[in-house]
Formats: structure tokens, C-alpha cells, sequence
């Protein structure tokens, strides 16, 4: 029998019951996809072409507050702006809603599905998710759950990440018991493996790393087994099917499993300068 | 050269020695006294000073330690209120010490302050004052680790705010070193590789902008009656903390209070060292009556790595031929040693007889001693220094028992710490293959 909570998410399936209840200058367009915490729909905001997701029934609302300030207070290229967001009203319960930028392009994990990436586009993806990081942890931001399905690739080859939902920033309190991690099994670095309470940008590091590897590889070195991960000493071996890349050595040092052997991402940019995006470089 | 000597409220040192820098604590003067020194060529030693802000010494007891407290809570960064700042129009600095030490109980926080805006004023006063100071590099303040089980939010705060403001107020040509203080309560149970504290420490501090790392092991668990550190396992995790800091991270990495197991961690990554003779400028432990206090001569023996007690016992290993194993010879300990060939009694040397304060010569010996040990690691590669500091130790493990050997129970020499020391190195050894 289905739960009011059930009800609520099929309602949300059907933009007819979510328009309505937007603000005017917010606009619902084609469903784009429906994940664990909600629906994402194109749309606009003020005429902006935006993403913008409808959160499903029993989410921690402390938590997109935080992804909501951490959006509008970061300026990267690479991570997606905060455009708008709100709240709507279905069947008694407030369900948040957050409008970030429309990111034209396909998500990471559906062009590893088609096969491996050719290695001359590692670069960019490298470079702009590593800025990403970088611009997260000069606010001390750890992403904490970097994975293909939260990378965006334009058409032109370049990265964004789309999701901040686990982000924490160091000042704030866990909104996780001790002892439990979060991220996503197959790409945690073995610190959040340990649940250590204070990560840095290191496992952010470790995480792009791991996504770099199976975008090249076209499928996740591990099979997304995390134990057997942190067995296979990437850091030392990348597995033979790994295409020739000039940059394989930065590649491996950053999935070394001890942190303060991984580079910082400032030092990562620096290596990867040749991939600055054009309005970068001047 | 990188041994730096810790200096007190005496800045003067005997021409003989020679160190790289050193380093003025806070805890020895207060910041007014600072603040009108003038750094001449008097004190060529102090042409390349460091300050170090001691913020780790805020849970220091001032009924037990009244001096140091009353200089600490002249600085700024411990957040002390209800003192009056010295006025050189209303009193003297005697009358400014005798007022401040009789309230210091009331008013000393016993704690570093933990509000935001209170940090970032603390730190930008505390960097302000080593650059007003013309310290060569910029040691970032941080409150003692006492909590093994801790996020280390409260020293991140600490540290971030210090960053950034080196950062706005652009002292970029200064390098700078954030402070790692670590009570041994932290470290004494758990080896290096299976406490996860060493871990956050390494990522937390690694991950962040600093040159250099600045460490200073708290010793609260070390007896009393003995200076020199003698466990071996927080011993182990400074050298492992030096080894990745600098190996891995590739930061600048300084070790205080350590005494010539300074030594060690240089070889262990470590770019340089500091210590000083008294106690108090020897090792931290907040337990101990930092500044005041007796202090007699002993005999410093690089190659048993010990102080030989002088009332009777100098003349006793003598007497046995164990000293000749174990002479130390510098310029400062020349008249004792002849005498002690000539079979004559240590007190029969003015400079190092036995009593109060005639501390002069054991203590310009001890850091002579100390500048010729650096002399010989500083011109080895990073191979031969592990080698060299492992012969010694295993050399100075051997002498040390023999002294123990000869002087028997109840001997006031203390050997305790040396078997510790050997131990430390050849278990780092092992541990990261080196």
C-alpha cells in the first residue's frame, strides 16, 4: 500500500503539480532525471536557462540549507551558480526547491557507459573539477561524494560539478552520527572510508582521481568495490588498460592512500596549467 | 646550520657558541620587555629569531608556574582581561610584575580562547608582533592537543584565521609555520601507524598553505626529576609526524623541545631543531614549574646522550675509567675534563663545581655540544644522517648502561631516557623502511 510519502513523490513526477506552485520568474520545463533526494527538471529562472530540483518528502532541510549557501556563496566555473531557491507545499509537507544553473551537456556516468574516454580528454576534466575543489576548500569545503554522476562534461569537453548536497563546510557540525560516512561506495578515499570527522581537500583529491581512472578505463577500476579499491595500489600500478597520458604520475599521486602524500589541488592546476580553460589563460 | 637556541630573559650568549638562530619564547619575558630590546650586534644568535607565541602553554597553572603566567598574559593572543598593561608613566616593571603575579591566579583563562572573533584578533596581534619583531620566519599560533579523540576544530580555527591574515596582509616573502602542539597523552598508547589523531594532524595541517610545520611535543607524562624525554612512543610519533610532513608534504618542519633527540628528527626530515639548557627552555610540560627554580650544573655527554650529575658521581665514572668513553670536549668543559684526568675533583673546578646557579659553564658546554652535533649531521646526506644518528644512539644505549652499571641504584644520573631515544629511531627505522 502506498505511503502518503510514496504519493507525494509520484506528484512529483508530473510537472503540472509543481509549476503552479513556483514563483513566476521560475519556469518548469522537461523532467531531466529522479534521484535519492528528489527530481530535477529544466527550466528558467528570470529567463536563465537553470536546473532545478524538487526535494522529495524527509530530507534534512539543514542540509540544503547548506548546499543552498555554499552555492551562492562559491564563484567557480566549474561548480554550478545558485539562480534561486525556495519552498513548495504538496500534500501538507514543504518540500525545498533549488534552481541552480543549467549545465548543457551530458552527466560523466552516462559517457563512461558508451565507452572510455580518449585520454586527450582527461585534461580538461582533471583541471576544472580539480578548481572546483580548490574553490571549495579555500572556503574549507569538502565536497566528499565526487563521482561521474555528479560531473557534468559540455559539449566543448569541459567539467561542472552539479551536486553539493554532501558538502560540509569544517565550522559546521556533522549532520551524521559518529562513525557513519558519507559519499559513494567505489570513490571514498580511504580517510572517509575510516569516517574520519575532519577531512580536507585530500579526499576530494582521492575521489576525482578514482573518476579519472574509470572515465579512461570506461568502467570503474573496483567494479565499485571500495575494499577492493584501496587493495589495488593505483597509486603505484595503474591498471594496463590505462591509456598512455602524459600526466598518469600526477594521476597516481593522487590516489596515494595516505592524504599528505596526494598534491593540493593549487599544485594539481599547476600541472595541468596546458588545460586552463581559454578565458583562464587570457 | 639548523639548530636554533631556545633564548629566556637573558639574551646573551657566550661567544663560543654558534647556533644557526634561535628562538625567544614567550613565556621567558613579557611583551613589553620584547618590545624594548634592542636586537644589536650583541646577540649575533639573534640575527635570524624566531618568536614562538606559545599559545599551547594556555593551560598552564599559575599557582604553580605565577612568573610565566603573569609574562604570557601580557601577550595579546591569550586573551587575559582584568590585568593592566604596563605603563611606564605609572610603575616600574618590577611594580608591573609584583601587580600582575599577585592576581594572575584570578584572571588567567587556563584556556585558549575558542570564539571566532576573538581568534582572528588574537592572531592578528600575534602576527603583527613577530613581524614588528622581525622574526625570519612566522610561527602561527595554536592551542595545546590535549584530547586524543578530537576533531582538531579548535586548532583549525586557530590556524585558518592566521592564514588568512597572513594572506590579506599580504607578509607573503615571510614564511610561515603553523604550530602543532601535542600533549604525549595523546601519543603514548597507540603506535604512530594505528592512531588515528597523527592522521588528522597530518591531513588537516598538510592540506592547508604553510611552508613549515613548527612541532612541540608536551610532555605531561615525563617524571619530574628528569628533563630529558623518555618515552618512546610519543617519541616515535614526532619522528613519524617529521618524516611525512617532509617527505610526503614537503613542508618545512622545526622540533622543539626535544632536546638533541632533535637530532633524531632531523634526520628524520626535520629541517631544524631547537632547545636550550634550563628546563624550562628544554622541554614543555606544563606540569613543571616553568621559569624559576634551582638549577645546578651537570655534565652534558653527546656520546652517552645524558647529564652526568657532579656532586659525586662526575667523579665517580672518572674514577672508574667509564667517563673516558663518554668525554664530551669543548671549550667550555676542557678544564674539567684535565682535572678529571689528573684525577682531581670535579669541585676542584671553579666553573663547574657543584651549586646553586653555577650553571654558566655546563650550560655553554651543553649548547657547544650541541652546534657540533648539527655541524656533523648538517654536512651528511639524507642516508648518512639516518646512519650517524643511529650509531650514536646505539653508541650513547651502551655508555648509558654502563653508567647505570657502574653508579648503581640510586644513582641522580639519569640513563632512563637513552635505551628510549635508541629504541624511538630504530622503530621509525622499521616503520617507514628507512
Amino acid at each position: 500500500m502506498a505511503t502518503a510519502t510514496d504519493v507525494i513523490r509520484d506528484m512529483l513526477e508530473v510537472r503540472d503539480n509543481i509549476s503552479a506552485l513556483l514563483p513566476g520568474h521560475v519556469e518548469l520545463g522537461d523532467r531531466l532525471t529522479k534521484g535519492g533526494q528528489g527530481v530535477v527538471y529544466r527550466g528558467k529562472v528570470n529567463g536563465q536557462e537553470a536546473a532545478i530540483k524538487v526535494y522529495f518528502p524527509g530530507q534534512l532541510f539543514k542540509r540544503i540549507d547548506r548546499e543552498v549557501a555554499l552555492l551562492g556563496s562559491l564563484k567557480c566555473g566549474s561548480i554550478v551558480g545558485l539562480l534561486w531557491s525556495g519552498e513548495i507545499a504538496i500534500g501538507g509537507e514543504a518540500l525545498p526547491v533549488v534552481a541552480t544553473t543549467f549545465v548543457a551537456g551530458r552527466g560523466l556516468d552516462v559517457l563512461v557507459r558508451d565507452g572510455p574516454l580518449h585520454a586527450d580528454r582527461l585534461g580538461p576534466i582533471a583541471y576544472d573539477i580539480a578548481a572546483a575543489i580548490d574553490a571549495m576548500w579555500s572556503r574549507r569545503v569538502v565536497h566528499r561524494d565526487i563521482k561521474p554522476s555528479n560531473i557534468v562534461i559540455t559539449p566543448e569537453g569541459r567539467a561542472c560539478l552539479i551536486d553539493l548536497g554532501l558538502a560540509r563546510h569544517l565550522d559546521q557540525s556533522p549532520l551524521t552520527a559518529m562513525g557513519v560516512t558519507w559519499g559513494t561506495y567505489g570513490y571514498l578515499s580511504p580517510e572517509q572510508t575510516r569516517a574520519v570527522r575532519q577531512l580536507s581537500c585530500k579526499s576530494d583529491i582521492f575521489s576525482l582521481a578514482v573518476t579519472l581512472v574509470e572515465a579512461a578505463l570506461g568502467r570503474h577500476p573496483s567494479n565499485h568495490d571500495q575494499l577492493r579499491l584501496l587493495d589495488m595500489r593505483l597509486h603505484e600500478t595503474l591498471p594496463h588498460s590505462f591509456p598512455a597520458w602524459k600526466h598518469r604520475l600526477t594521476l597516481m599521486s593522487m590516489l596515494h592512500p595516505r592524504p599528505t602524500a596526494r598534491p593540493l589541488p593549487a599544485a594539481i592546476l599547476a600541472s595541468l596549467a596546458e588545460f586552463a580553460p581559454a578565458t583562464e589563460g587570457g | 646550520m639548523p639548530f636554533y637556541v631556545n633564548v629566556g630573559y637573558k639574551f646573551a650568549l657566550e661567544p663560543t657558541i654558534h647556533p644557526a638562530g634561535s628562538i625567544i619564547l614567550a613565556s621567558a619575558l613579557t611583551m613589553h620587555t620584547l618590545d624594548r630590546r634592542k636586537f644589536d650586534g650583541r646577540y649575533p644568535h639573534l640575527a635570524n629569531r624566531l618568536f614562538d607565541p606559545q599559545l599551547y602553554m594556555a593551560g598552564l597553572d599559575p599557582n604553580k608556574s605565577r612568573k610565566a603566567c603573569a609574562n604570557l598574559a601580557s601577550y595579546p593572543w591569550f586573551g587575559v582581561s582584568g590585568l593592566d598593561a604596563f605603563d611606564s608613566d605609572e610603575q616600574t616593571q618590577p611594580e608591573w610584575r609584583q601587580d600582575t603575579e599577585d592576581s594572575i591566579h584570578e584572571v588567567w583563562p587556563r584556556a585558549a580562547v575558542t570564539d571566532i572573533a576573538a581568534i582572528q584578533d588574537a592572531v592578528r596581534q600575534c602576527v603583527d608582533f613577530q613581524v614588528r619583531l622581525g622574526c625570519s620566519s612566522l610561527i602561527l599560533p595554536s592551542p595545546l592537543t590535549i584530547d586524543p579523540g578530537t576533531d582538531y576544530s579548535p586548532e583549525l580555527a586557530w590556524l585558518d584565521s592566521a592564514i588568512e591574515y597572513t594572506r590579506r596582509e599580504q607578509h607573503v616573502d615571510i614564511p610561515i609555520f603553523a604550530t602543532v602542539g601535542i600533549s604525549d597523552g595523546c601519543l603514548r598508547f597507540l603506535e604512530p601507524s594505528r592512531n588515528p589523531l597523527l592522521d588528522l594532524v597530518l591531513d588537516s595541517v598538510s592540506a592547508r598553505p604553510v611552508d613549515g610545520v613548527y612541532i612541540v611535543l608536551e610532555q605531561s607524562q615525563e617524571a619530574p626529576d628528569t628533563k630529558h624525554c623518555g618515552l618512546s612512543t610519543p617519541l616515535i610519533s614526532i619522528l613519524h609526524l617529521a618524516h611525512l610532513f617532509a617527505k610526503d608534504s614537503g613542508l618545512r618542519v622545526g622540533v622543539n623541545f626535544l632536546g638533541p633527540f632533535g637530532l633524531a628528527c632531523e634526520a628524520a626530515g626535520a629541517e631544524f631543531w631547537a632547545t636550550g639548557w634550563y628546563r624550562s627552555l628544554y622541554r614543555c610540560r606544563l606540569a613543571d614549574q616553568i621559569a624559576g627554580g634551582r638549577a645546578f650544573p651537570v655534565y652534558w655527554s653527546f656520546p652517552a646522550a645524558l647529564d652526568i650529575h657532579l656532586e659525586s658521581e662526575f667523579d665517580q665514572l672518572a674514577r672508574s675509567g667509564t667517563l673516558a668513553t663518554m668525554e664530551d670536549l669543548t671549550a667550555a668543559s676542557q678544564g674539567l675534563l684535565m682535572a678529571a684526568r689528573a684525577r682531581r675533583s670535579a669541585s676542584t673546578v671553579p666553573a663547574w663545581r657543584y651549586s646553586m646557579s653555577n650553571v654558566a659553564s655546563a650550560q655553554e658546554h651543553f649548547l657547544i655540544s650541541a652546534v657540533n652535533a648539527e655541524n656533523e649531521i648538517a654536512r651528511r646526506g639524507p642516508v648518512e644522517r639516518i646512519e650517524w644518528v643511529s650509531g650514536w644512539l646505539q653508541g650513547a644505549a651502551v655508555n648509558a648502561s654502563n653508567v647505570g652499571r657502574e653508579l648503581g641504584a640510586g644513582r641522580k644520573t639519569k640513563t632512563g631516557h637513552v635505551q628510549a631515544w635508541a629504541d624511538a629511531f630504530a622503530m621509525h627505522r622499521r616503520f617507514h623502511n628507512v
